[in-house]
């Protein structure tokens, strides 16, 4: 076909994909046919459920275990189970929050014993950091690094793997990457995140269990215990980064359950470090906050995604300078100087 | 609306027909695919919002009004460069307002927060020009106009009615993400009406089935496989796996963009309308200049014409030659977006084509040998210029490639994660493919062709779930640009 300008017909043809052959091809009545066939095709598949890959290799739906590798030994004691001289927001008790006072971006954390502080870093024989968890520490997980790599007295490893989490191992199966990566890499400090993609139902023995049924709460804080005790275990600092709110009523309110489940386990377990996210992005009625003051300048700045949940990059750079503020306490109680 | 998305799917079957039934008579075919390009451009789901479907009165809805506004400037634009042209005037104002409106509105939604943040940050001042949405396509959109005025200018093309132009800016198939198509490839073949009787559906089958494989699968693969997490943190991996994710990447780009080429290419086929060609099998190139010609052509033609002509190409002696070749990749790196990345990526291209200009004649051709070495050059510099495209900051790559270059001092880090079988045969066949000889993809094409329509039709249907099977769905990369 001739351009209208001054291509040439040959260079037209040359600059456009290939013509059928003359006469060749199908009338347009076969090719709707065709397309509705396809169309058809992939409503089958989609019926027979095979537009979703469901099993994937990895653990089965209703397993959630570290196996017989596990090593449940605790570290610190109960009676050191204090709370951060700077903080005391929140602290949690059997099962229930108690006080969740205003957000300021004063530390929330909640303290337990000091950690295990045998052996000191040093430039040839750095702290070796781990972090893991859902988008979250994809987010959270660089700038971390970049804080404390700067020490020059931190090596880390993120590895984070979004939509994931505690709720459906199918997808993901967490204790078995967790136990891969100590094993190769041996951490001193363990940070890590769990919850945004867990406020679902929970497959125990064939049957879902919605979210706040009492099934859902047990089985949900014997995972959250599992991974804390297998991470903390042998004299490992774990740091356990909470969630922030959501925007959605109903969403909240499941990772409020979420929330309380995993913080009732943690604080059973002395040594363990809880970095409170949700009280840390609230508004001052402490509901949910798109905008907060930055530390670093006091500027209010939009520290959420459009997604009314997520941290955006200012947000999980605030929470990774507070995660990193942890870490080298921890640092510090091993005698390095930071 | 996404090509493989399943509500595109109804989409297309409701238009398909419609189209056909409406094509004897221009006039209704043109209005039926304006409305389709405004309801496929405006029926958009917000990304990250998992219940809202934006539609009319949403921002991707306004911006459906911006893209009728785009139409009517640049078509009033062009008959007043016609009407210059005819009094014997210079037409040069009718581009110089074109070139603004276009450029500026490209300017004002995809630099002007860096622009603010430049000079905030470093002359003191305090702009504050709040959050800009892109809409989707618009460099695609603003270049297509833009061109069609300087076609009309230079006298290469005689303007087009308003619905043609509209139609032609706002076909379906195109409006997100290209090819770049001209005024003079897509109009006439309105006016010279493709045979009902004779679609090339088979051809077009294949492209959406190459399309979906490179798609969802390969360019979904490396992705999720290596590229998101050593990109995420280059220091926290070995150089094997930072030299991998890179090489991931260069498969991941081209599977991803021109598998959507494909499925844009082989729909606008089935509607009856030929598209230029995109990609050449780039990765076979044995030269940068060979990589241009069979890389995203229809931008680097556009790119061409339009801009390094109108440096003055390479009629002002060499030097200035290689400043235009230079100047002309820097813009294109700039127009992918404000970030210092693109401007490195474009710069190393610009550079490497100059270079090797330079080269060319002074260094002796030696065989087959000097073929692979050649290829095995080209691929990588092409490998290392795609690592600041994607990279997050310039430091990132740097860091990126200091953890590679660790292998030439025997320094390789941390133990390779994500190299196995799978990642090294998704990487193989996605450089394979594009040594397939030419003549059998045509072999494919004929056999196919011969298919009854039906099977044809289950064929493409089979291999698109074992695509959604095997694969998954992300948003293209190229809908940023």
């Amino acid at each position: 076909m001739p351009g209208v300008g001054a291509v040439g017909a040959a260079e037209w043809e040359a600059i456009m994909i290939p013509a059928a052959a003359h006469k060749s091809g199908m009338p347009a009545g076969h090719a709707i046919l065709a397309v509705i066939v396809t169309v058809a095709t992939v409503a089958i598949g989609s019926r027979l459920d095979l537009l979703e890959r469901k099993t994937i290799p990895a653990g089965d739906a209703s397993s959630f275990d570290f196996g017989a590798a596990t090593d449940t030994t605790l570290v610190g004691d109960e009676e050191g189970f204090v709370a951060s001289p700077t903080t005391s927001v929140v602290t949690s008790v059997a099962g229930q929050i108690v006080d969740t006072t205003v957000a300021t971006l004063a530390p929330t954390t909640v303290v337990t014993a000091p950690a295990d502080s045998n052996r000191k870093p040093t430039k040839e024989d750095p702290l070796r950091l781990y972090i893991a968890g859902d988008s979250d520490a994809g987010n959270m997980g660089p700038p971390l690094q970049r804080e404390l790599e700067q020490t020059n007295l931190v090596t880390s490893k993120l590895f984070y793997k979004p939509s994931s989490g505690l709720s459906v191992p199918s997808f993901f199966n967490w204790p078995e990457k967790l136990k891969q990566d100590v094993d190769a890499y041996n951490p001193d400090v363990v940070v890590v995140t769990f919850g945004g993609n867990d406020a679902q139902d929970i497959e125990i023995d064939g049957d879902a269990a919605q979210v706040d049924s009492p099934e859902w709460r047990a089985e949900y804080g014997r995972r959250v215990g599992a991974v804390v005790d297998y991470l903390s275990a042998n004299g490992r600092t774990l740091i356990w980064v909470g969630i922030p709110n959501a925007k959605s009523d109903t969403f909240r309110a499941r990772l409020q359950i979420l929330e309380e489940v995993t913080r009732t386990e943690i604080a059973k377990r002395p040594g363990v470090i809880y970095v409170d996210v949700w009280n840390t992005f609230v508004g001052l009625s402490g509901g949910y906050a798109d905008y907060i003051l930055d530390p670093r300048d006091g500027q209010g700045k939009q520290v959420r995604a459009d997604d009314g949940f997520h941290l955006n990059v200012t947000g999980s750079e605030i929470l990774a300078l507070k995660v990193a503020e942890e870490v080298r306490v921890d640092m510090r109680a091993r005698g390095a100087q930071v | 609306m996404l090509f493989v998305a399943t509500e595109f799917a109804w989409f297309f079957l409701i238009v398909l027909p419609l189209a056909w039934l409406a094509r004897p008579h221009l006039a209704v075919w043109k209005g039926l695919m304006i409305g389709a390009g405004l309801f496929f451009y405006g029926w958009w789901r917000h990304s990250g919002d998992h219940e809202d479907w934006w539609l009319f009165g949403s921002i991707p809805g306004r911006y459906c009004i911006y893209l009728l506004v785009f139409a009517v400037v640049n078509w009033l634009l062009a008959e007043w460069a016609a009407s210059l042209r005819r009094s014997g005037t210079s037409a040069w104002p009718a581009v110089l307002i074109a070139s603004i409106f276009d450029l500026g509105a490209l300017f004002w939604f995809k630099y002007a927060e860096w622009a603010a943040s430049l000079l905030n940050d470093n002359v003191g001042t305090d702009f504050q020009v709040g959050q800009i949405i892109l809409p989707i396509g618009i460099s695609f959109i603003a270049f297509q106009g833009l061109g069609y005025v300087i076609d009309v200018h230079r006298d290469d093309l005689d303007p087009v009615s308003l619905s043609d132009f509209t139609s032609y800016l706002l076909f379906f198939p195109h409006i997100v993400a290209g090819p770049l198509v001209r005024v003079s490839e897509f109009v006439p073949q309105l006016h010279q009406r493709s045979d009902p009787k004779h679609v090339d559906a088979s051809r077009a089958f294949l492209l959406i089935a190459s399309g979906f494989v490179k798609k969802v699968i390969l360019s979904a693969y490396v992705s999720d496989h290596i590229v998101k997490e050593v990109f995420a943190n280059p220091k926290g991996f070995g150089a094997l796996d930072n030299l991998f994710a890179a090489y991931g990447y260069s498969i991941q780009i081209y599977c991803d963009f021109s598998g959507y080429t494909d499925i844009a290419i082989g729909l606008a086929l089935l509607l009856g309308i030929r598209f230029p060609q995109n990609f050449d099998n780039p990765y076979r190139s044995t030269t940068m200049q060979d990589f241009w010609r069979r890389w995203h052509m229809s931008l680097s033609r556009w790119l061409r014409d339009y801009l390094y002509i109108s440096l003055g190409g390479n009629r002002r002696g060499s030097a200035r030659t290689y400043l235009n070749l230079f100047l002309t990749m820097l813009i294109g790196g700039l127009w992918h977006g404000a970030n210092n990345t693109f401007i490195v990526w474009g710069a190393l291209h610009g550079g490497a084509l100059v270079v090797e200009r330079l080269l060319i004649g002074r260094v002796p051709q030696i065989g087959p040998a000097g073929a692979v070495l050649r290829w095995l050059a080209t691929f990588h510099i092409v490998t290392l210029a795609w690592i600041f495209f994607n990279a997050a900051s310039v430091g990132v790559a740097m860091d990126m490639i200091g953890q590679i270059l660790g292998i030439f001092v025997g320094d390789f880090g941390a133990s390779p994660q994500f190299i196995g079988l799978g990642l090294i045969a998704v990487i193989a066949v996605g450089i394979g493919w594009q040594f397939i000889p030419d003549w059998v993809g045509e072999e494919v094409r004929l056999r196919y062709g011969k298919l009854p329509a039906v099977s044809q039709g289950i064929a493409l249907g089979m291999v698109i779930v074992f695509c959604y099977f095997f694969g998954s769905v992300a948003d293209f990369i190229y809908f940023q640009f």
